[in-house]
């Protein structure tokens, strides 16, 4: 499938570019001036996302070592909580204790906006932190509104093995594509890359 | 009431309005002698996962004309949030005339440049008005 990738949008903290195909817009990708941490970039499309893409998500995301940041926005509330676990990596997922994030998203009424951060930054084998923002609604029915999904990390997560075997589910099942998804995927790293300027590249 | 809040719970956008005398403290009553530094806060959060540039328009409703802001309009004013992620806030500083009671000011308007459609209003629930009493 071909993309085009439009000439990127400068604003004061960075730039953004459109991944579009047969002049549809599909995907955006922001890449900051000055990242917090090398690398970094964010990758976001439009579309909704279910309570089961999340969970399904959260059982790849979720370590046993791990700092989780929720900040959920419904239609008269806003939770926010951070979840501090310290364990060992092998642990069963099914021992790990994070009933409280599956509770919220499963029982928070719909629709809502999820923010989620997740640092595992200790464990060197999987991703320092990545930041996903989902538009939550029923499978079935009318929303209004303009949904958006998307993903905060750096690049040199997403080349690791471990992260696309998390993320890419969620991008794919999403962003509505019936072929093409992965060739957008590897566009969406060509793009951040190629954006990035000299000195947020990691040493 | 002390903060008005409106949600837009699919773009993942809240706006709070509140009034304080002294920083960031919620007020909800004014007496005299009045406090010299009265503002009115509009404060946004979003989940979006980059920075976005949000407008924010502040007013007073209309025939509640014992406060007034300190600007070049008495009965509104907006602002820009630059390159917000996670949260931004703006205020205006006001003055009150002691001519009755209660004042009511409000969030009039919320917009944000999306990369997607350009500048766009967000879809918030209704913010209701700050009603302050004031003696």
């Amino acid at each position: 499938m071909d993309f085009a990738v439009l000439p990127p949008l400068k604003v004061e903290s960075g730039q953004f570019a459109t991944i579009s195909s047969d002049g549809r817009p599909l995907a955006q990708v922001f890449v900051p001036e000055r990242p917090p941490v090398p690398e970094q970039f964010s990758f976001f499309w439009r579309a909704l996302a279910t309570r089961s893409h999340i969970g399904a998500l959260l059982k790849q995301l979720l370590r046993a070592e791990s700092e989780v940041k929720v900040r959920l926005i419904g239609r008269s509330y806003v939770t926010t909580f951070g979840y501090s676990r310290t364990g060992t990596p092998d642990q069963h997922p099914e021992d790990w204790n994070f009933e409280l994030i599956y509770r919220l998203i499963e029982q928070a009424d719909l629709p809502y906006s999820l923010g989620l951060t997740i640092d595992t930054s200790t464990l060197r084998d999987w991703v320092s932190e990545v930041y996903v923002w989902a538009s939550i609604a029923a499978e079935s029915g009318l929303v209004q509104g303009k949904p958006e999904t998307g993903i905060r990390t750096t690049l040199h997560d997403w080349d690791k093995p471990t992260f696309k075997h998390a993320i890419y589910p969620l991008f794919e099942s999403t962003i509505g594509l019936k072929e093409g998804a992965d060739d957008l995927w590897s566009q969406a790293a060509k793009t951040a890359k190629s954006l990035m300027p000299v000195e947020a590249r990691a040493a | 009431m002390a903060k008005a809040r409106g949600t837009d719970a699919i773009q993942g956008i809240v706006v709070e309005a509140w009034l304080s005398a002294t920083g960031h403290a919620e007020i909800s009553s004014f007496s005299n002698p009045y406090p010299g530094d009265i503002r009115h806060h509009i404060g946004v959060h979003s989940n979006a996962g980059y920075p976005l540039d949000f407008y924010v328009y502040g007013s007073i409703a209309s025939g509640y004309s014992q406060v007034a802001y300190l600007g070049p309009i008495a009965d509104k004013w907006d602002k820009k949030i630059s390159q917000m992620t996670g949260y931004g806030e703006e205020s205006q500083p006001m003055q009150v005339s002691p001519l009755g009671s209660p004042a009511r000011v409000q969030v009039s308007l919320v917009q944000f440049d999306s990369t997607w459609s350009g500048l766009t209003a967000a879809i918030l629930d209704r913010i209701p008005e700050i009603s302050v009493d004031v003696s």
